[in-house]
Formats: structure tokens, C-alpha cells, sequence
């Protein structure tokens, strides 16, 4: 018996070590879709491990019923797109994670030229860049429908494709979300996208900024973008620098939050999309209660940054009050 | 079995996982540089070429040329089930 497993030995330790790889592998990437029948998207983003290990534990419980996570290139300065290696298995290790938690997942694509928030993207290169980031957004729409995710955004927010607005230097954030240049990339890539993937499809609108800018209210009246085609728009009005940073009271934020809804809703009714989804928030409570307050009934879905610091409240939110 | 050769074949089998890791790095280099197809055939043809090579050559393996077959198996299985799960 020995003399055989010594005759045996790189076979039977082959099989040691493999056998738990491919355990940890199966484990990572397994999971199914869960059969929810949702009425309104609650979530949140995840991206660090500190999220996900909020979400392992009380996402149900707090009535979550997706994640958002973001797939991203670097454009360099030439125009090309690089990925990180081993970000793509990474992803569709959150994608399977997500679904083995019983939540549906939302993948939002975010090229990124420059540090920080997203950044135009000089004209000189744009046409390089967003012919490459097209091919990626297909390439991820197959492999969106190939992990079963339910929410595909090919561009979460459309301010890289535009040149942005900007009413004063100092006063920063206040970026047009409103151009032929997104609605011509928005629609060429959308038949695409549309042949593989069959889950819904979503498109970043809205005026970034959050009422730091006064130009809001001109940005979303000026907005020409033809959403047809998406299944919902999105929205992100972040509020955390409002209060400490530009002094926006909490009655100004309101009256953004309130207007840019109603013209978010106008133009999905307009293009035929299904609604409004709020993709980010967060803040101080004050601010983004706002948004529930304000979007409570026509909303179809809000995905908050800060439901892990504030859990007791965003729980009552979406336990008692939410769809 | 002693220590020394113990030891030595410790060595050994950190020197191939170097040379495995080289091998990665390099790949992950061709990567970002020029895709995942140049990086698939960046990995797979030289480790299939090497592990072909030693178990086919029917002379006397060392411990080296042993291990190096070994794990260059081990990581090529591993690899082939994430190619075929579509995660890399």
C-alpha cells in the first residue's frame, strides 16, 4: 500500500493542492441570481471589503435588495484604455458574491482620466478613448449577461463625454450633463449592448454638483440627452461636501433635489424608461433625507454610499417607508 | 534525508516558484500592454512547452526539473479552470 502511493506521490499530491483551489474557486465564483421580486432598487456601493463585510451581514436585514459595483479603466494620455490586471475576476467575483447573498448586482462602467472625479476627456484623444471604452462596454455587456447581472450601466456618468460647465472656478462640481456628444455615443453603443445583454440598462444623467453650482437649474433645463433605448436614468447627488464646504442649506438642497427629479422624470417619460434611479448619495443625514422625502414616490430605486453609518435610518427607510 | 538536502530542496522548489512568478509578472506586463490574447499566449505556450518537455524527455529528471514540471502543472490547471469559468 505504501510502495503505491509512493509510486503514486506527485499524482496524489497533484490532487492535494488542486482539489482545494479549485474549492476556493467554485466558491468565489459560483452563486445564481435570486428570484426577488423587486418593486423599487435599495442598495448600496461596494467596493472596499469593509462594505462587502456590511453587506454579508445586514444587507436582508436592512431591506437591501442590490449592490452597485463600478468596473474602471485608466485612459492614459494617448487615449488608450488599460485595466488592471486581475480587476475583471475581481468583479465577477463581487458580481457572484452578490447573488450568493440573495441581492441582485448593478455594474456601472467609469473610465477614469486623471486622479479623482471623472474628468473630460481632451478632445484630441476622445475619439480614441471612446472607441476603445465602446468595445469594453460590449465586452461587458456579454459578460454581464453571462453572470446574470440585473442592472447594466455602460457609462455611469456621462460628464467624460462633454465638455463640463463650469459658472465660477472657485465654486467647482457644476458640470453639464447635457450634449449631442452623449446622446450620439449613448445611442451608438446602446444596439450593441442590447443584442447581449438582456437585463435593463441604465444611463448616468442629472447635474452633478449638488447645488454648489448655480448653474444647476440652467444645466437640466439645457439637457437635450435622449435617453431611449435605457430602461432608467440614474442620478448621483452626493451632498457631503454641501454643508461643510459651500454653506448649501439644507431648503436649497431641497429645491435641487426636487426640481432635478422632476426633470429627470420628464425625460424618462419622455424617452419611454421605466424611471429614476438614484445611483449614489450620502452625506449628512439631513441632506439625503432629503432625497427620500423628496423621492419617496417617484423613484425606482436609491442606492446610498452611507448605509453603513447610518443603518438605524436608512433601515426605516427602506424597511417601513420604501416599496 | 538530511537537513542540508532537505534545505537545498526547499531552495530548489522557491527558485521555481520564482521562475513561475516571473513568468506571471511578465504575462501581466503583456497584459496591460497588449491584452489578454498576447497574455493567453504569452502563458500558455511556453508552461505547456516546458511541462511537455520535461515529462516527455525520458531521461533522469533531477529534483529541479521535477519540481519545476510539478508546480508548472499545478498553476496550469488552475489557470485552464478560471480560463474555462471565464474569469480571467
Amino acid at each position: 500500500m505504501l510502495r503505491k502511493i509512493a509510486r503514486y506521490k506527485l499524482i496524489i499530491m497533484f490532487f492535494i493542492l488542486y482539489l482545494p483551489i479549485l474549492g476556493v474557486i467554485l466558491y468565489f465564483y459560483s452563486g445564481s441570481p435570486p428570484d426577488l421580486d423587486v418593486k423599487m432598487y435599495k442598495g448600496t456601493p461596494i467596493g472596499t471589503s469593509l462594505e462587502w463585510s456590511h453587506v454579508d451581514l445586514y444587507a436582508r436585514e436592512d431591506g437591501l435588495n442590490i449592490v452597485r459595483t463600478t468596473m474602471f479603466w485608466f485612459i492614459d494620455k494617448n487615449g488608450n484604455l488599460h485595466e488592471i490586471p486581475g480587476i475583471k475576476a475581481l468583479m465577477i467575483a463581487h458580481i457572484q458574491h452578490a447573488h450568493r447573498l440573495g441581492l441582485k448586482i448593478y455594474v456601472s462602467i467609469r473610465p477614469q482620466y486623471g486622479l479623482g472625479e471623472p474628468k473630460k476627456i481632451p478632445e484630441d484623444i476622445r475619439p480614441i478613448a471612446l472607441e476603445q471604452l465602446k468595445q469594453k462596454v460590449i465586452e461587458w455587456a456579454g459578460i454581464c449577461e453571462k453572470w446574470g447581472v440585473e442592472l447594466y450601466a455602460p457609462i455611469q456618468e456621462c460628464e467624460i463625454l462633454t465638455d463640463f460647465k463650469w459658472d465660477d472656478e472657485n465654486s467647482a462640481t457644476a458640470r453639464l450633463v447635457g450634449d449631442q456628444d452623449i446622446t450620439e455615443w449613448i445611442q451608438h453603443v446602446l444596439p450593441e449592448i442590447k443584442e447581449r445583454y438582456s437585463g435593463e440598462v441604465v444611463c448616468g444623467g442629472g447635474a452633478w454638483g449638488g447645488a454648489t453650482s448655480y448653474a444647476w437649474k440652467e444645466i437640466l433645463d439645457e439637457c437635450e440627452v435622449d435617453f431611449t433605448g435605457y430602461d432608467y436614468i440614474t442620478f448621483g447627488p452626493y451632498s457631503w461636501h454641501l454643508k461643510h464646504l459651500y454653506d448649501v442649506t439644507v431648503e436649497a438642497y431641497r429645491e435641487y433635489i426636487s426640481y432635478s427629479l422632476a426633470k429627470l422624470n420628464e425625460w424618462a417619460e419622455r424617452d419611454g424608461c421605466k424611471g429614476v434611479i438614484i445611483r449614489e448619495m450620502g452625506g449628512p443625514r439631513e441632506y439625503y433625507e432629503v432625497v427620500f422625502e423628496e423621492g419617496e414616490d417617484t423613484l425606482k430605486g436609491i442606492i446610498t454610499t452611507h448605509w453603513h453609518w447610518d443603518r438605524e435610518f436608512v433601515r426605516y427607510w427602506f424597511k417601513e417607508r420604501l416599496p | 534525508m538530511t537537513v542540508v538536502k532537505v534545505l537545498s530542496r526547499i531552495g530548489i522548489t522557491l527558485g521555481c516558484l520564482g521562475i513561475l512568478f516571473l513568468l506571471v509578472g511578465t504575462n501581466a506586463v503583456i497584459f496591460y500592454f497588449f491584452g489578454p490574447v498576447y497574455a493567453r499566449i504569452g502563458f500558455y505556450v511556453p508552461v505547456i512547452a516546458i511541462v511537455l518537455f520535461i515529462y516527455i524527455k525520458k531521461r533522469q529528471r533531477g529534483f529541479f526539473l521535477e519540481a519545476l514540471a510539478f508546480i508548472f502543472t499545478l498553476f496550469l490547471a488552475v489557470a485552464v479552470t478560471c480560463d474555462l469559468l471565464g474569469i480571467v
